[in-house]
């Protein structure tokens, strides 16, 4: 285990770690699935040692009771027993999965058909291609999208295509039956019939899929996950209580890990020509740090109270009033391994995707500082159907106007975006846009994008 | 809310619950800065766990492994319930890094749990007074500073002491499962 990793993993078990420290963890740990068991072995040693702590200390009489002392004890009594936790150890289904296509004797499952851009493959014994190509066979493994504009297909051998876009990451196998663990991003999936008794499954963070045959495509975050199907039937299971829905053809359902919120399958209206991000919460931000707009205020606020400038009471004043008008915030970009980016879902309050029609622009607003060029672009999908394609263009900071405090807005008709296939993007949705500055050193804050038709 | 399961339900739940209690804990604890934090995040797991769980036997009541995999499932949830509601006054993870480490966290489980018991082994190996020390500072509501002060030590001598000890323990575990011993 590196030593810096250790150091960052005890300062944040033992509750000592600050910001900067936080967020040099945060790159570790999301770049590097080795440096995340290093860490989930440190933090399970120090849980073991609090609990042998605990163990050795007399138990307070008045504790905190989720069942009655009798049950207690004997919950005690399970959790002090060594050899309860075999049953843990009893593989999971994913797990089994994972240690299949770790077998160096693993076959090949399919072929890459299309790719552009950066993607990675992680195989056998955790070995990492970063160069993979278009005609590369594959045994099962890691999908990774690394850059907001790329995008992988991939065919198994009986004919079944998933697409992998927007910053997804995704485990394939196919032993028995088709296995597609996708742990965030987005895929569309043109699945052959499969055999009744092993239908293909698609996990994610909240939910599981049952496919026999279909068009579909998913989109899932930490949690929730997104289904719309639009040829066939999917079996769609919800995690948090295992209720199944059956989402038939041109429906859309949602499932989240808060079991309160609806799970039904719901026919799309018809897709909306104009939209404007909600910027309330930071629901639609894929990649980059969500600030409410209130945030700089409460800042000001206090350095003037510190100042003397302002009394406590006039601050709390101020502040009461500027949240009456504007809940909106906006969100700045972070790093990856393009430059600093933004990435947002879009999509309006009823999930609803926006349809580009040939009179569609994009206007941007935002601050930008350190950087001389920004790459814009979306990901399409056809309207009943999978992914269509990314649309991207460069923009040279100096073609547009910027005021003193680095403001910008920028207009882009979506028919000067450069297709990376011949077709102009009309008539496909929108799904997800993004942003990216040439330096990870620039700053760049988006506070408004609306599509605008006509 | 959903509806509490049936009174008969309960012995069946406090049996799955106790069994995967430990490792549950573990997965939350990976993910949250204090053993208080895990505390409070515990407390609220077991509650939905109890809620939810009718709904969990009506899909999965055949395999106990499921119970595992769908309480961390939970766990999660109000892990990052919890985030949200504390990310201010406190340094926690992102949501994205929590839910790659409770990915990692549920299928290392196994290996969790060798780790613990080769602990056992290896913290017997250590003298009582290192012993002692390393057990102190994760004693509820003490703290290095507390226990520098009452030992008249310097904090970061102390710490760094504790490092030390704490990179035996994690070498000493680390030739154990190699040895196979666990």
């Amino acid at each position: 285990m590196r030593d810096e990793l250790k150091a960052l993993t005890r300062a944040y078990g033992d509750g000592t770690i600050n910001q900067i420290e936080l967020q040099r963890l945060e790159d570790l740990l999301r770049e590097d699935a080795e440096a995340r068991q290093d860490f989930l072995s440190e933090m399970n040693l120090i849980d073991a040692l609090e609990e042998m702590s605990l163990a050795a200390q007399p138990e307070p009489e008045d504790q905190d009771q989720l069942v009655p002392k009798t049950i207690q004890k004997t919950l005690r009594q399970f959790a002090l027993t060594p050899w309860v936790s075999l049953a843990v150890m009893a593989a999971s289904f994913l797990f089994i999965t994972y240690v299949f296509w770790q077998n160096p004797g693993s076959p090949k499952i399919g072929t890459i058909v299309e790719l552009h851009g950066s993607v990675r493959w992680t195989g056998q014994e955790g070995v990492v291609v970063d160069q993979i190509q278009a005609g590369d066979s594959l045994p099962g493994g890691t999908l990774e999208i690394l850059a907001a504009d790329a995008w992988v297909s991939f065919r198994f051998h009986d004919g079944s295509i998933v697409t992998l876009s927007g910053r997804a990451e995704a485990v394939l196998s196919d032993r028995d039956q088709k296995l597609l663990l996708l742990r965030h991003g987005s895929f569309s999936a043109n699945v052959e019939p499969q055999p009744t008794n092993s239908p293909m499954v698609v996990q994610t963070p909240s939910a599981e899929i049952q496919v026999l045959g279909t068009q579909f495509n998913v989109t899932a975050g930490t949690t929730e996950t997104e289904l719309k199907v639009n040829e066939g039937r999917v079996n769609f299971l919800r995690l948090i209580d295992g209720k199944v829905l059956e989402v038939p053809a041109e429906h859309l359902a949602i499932a989240s890990l808060d079991a309160a919120e609806n799970f039904t399958a719901q026919r799309p209206g018809a897709h909306p020509t104009i939209w404007r991000i909600r910027l309330s919460s930071d629901a639609d931000v894929k990649h980059g740090y969500w600030k409410p707009a209130l945030f700089e205020l409460a800042s000001k606020l206090k350095q003037s109270v510190a100042t003397g400038e302002l009394t406590e009471a006039e601050a709390l004043n101020e502040y009461k009033k500027s949240a009456n008008m504007n809940n909106e915030g906006s969100v700045w970009a972070e790093p990856s391994k393009t430059g600093c980016l933004v990435w947002l879902d879009v999509r309006d309050e009823q999930r609803r995707r926006i349809l580009l029609t040939d009179q569609t622009r994009i206007r941007v607003a935002g601050r930008l500082f350190g950087s001389t060029e920004l790459e814009m672009g979306f990901s399409a999908y056809a309207v009943n159907g999978g992914f269509a394609g990314k649309y991207s263009q460069s923009v040279a900071v100096q073609d547009f106007k910027r005021s003193a405090e680095g403001k910008f807005e920028c207009v882009i008709n979506v028919g000067d975006l450069l297709p990376q296939s011949d077709e102009k993007p009309i008539d496909l949705l929108i799904h997800d846009w993004w942003c990216v500055t040439d330096s990870n050193t620039a700053k760049l804050e988006i506070t408004r994008i609306e599509i605008l038709d006509k | 809310m959903s509806k509490p399961p049936p009174a008969d339900c309960y012995d069946q739940f406090v049996a799955l619950f106790a069994r995967h209690e430990r490792a549950v804990r573990g997965v939350i604890r990976s993910m949250l800065p204090s053993l208080q934090d895990t505390d409070d995040v515990m407390q609220e797991v077991g509650v939905a766990c109890w809620h939810k769980f009718a709904e969990f036997k009506i899909k999965t009541d055949e395999s106990k492994d499921a119970f595992f995999r769908w309480a961390c499932v939970v766990a999660r949830f109000e892990v990052l319930k919890f985030r949200r509601k504390c990310a201010r006054d406190r340094l926690v993870l992102s949501d994205e890094t929590i839910h790659l480490l409770s990915e990692d966290a549920e299928h290392r489980s196994v290996n969790a749990e060798r780790e613990r018991q080769a602990l056992e082994d290896c913290l017997n190996s250590l003298n009582t007074e290192d012993q002692r020390l390393l057990l102190s500072v994760h004693t509820r509501g003490d703290s290095v500073a507390n226990i520098a002060r009452q030992l008249g030590q310097n904090v970061r001598r102390l710490y760094s002491r504790i490092n030390a000890l704490r990179d035996i323990l994690g070498e000493c575990i680390r030739q154990k499962l190699v040895a196979g011993d666990f």
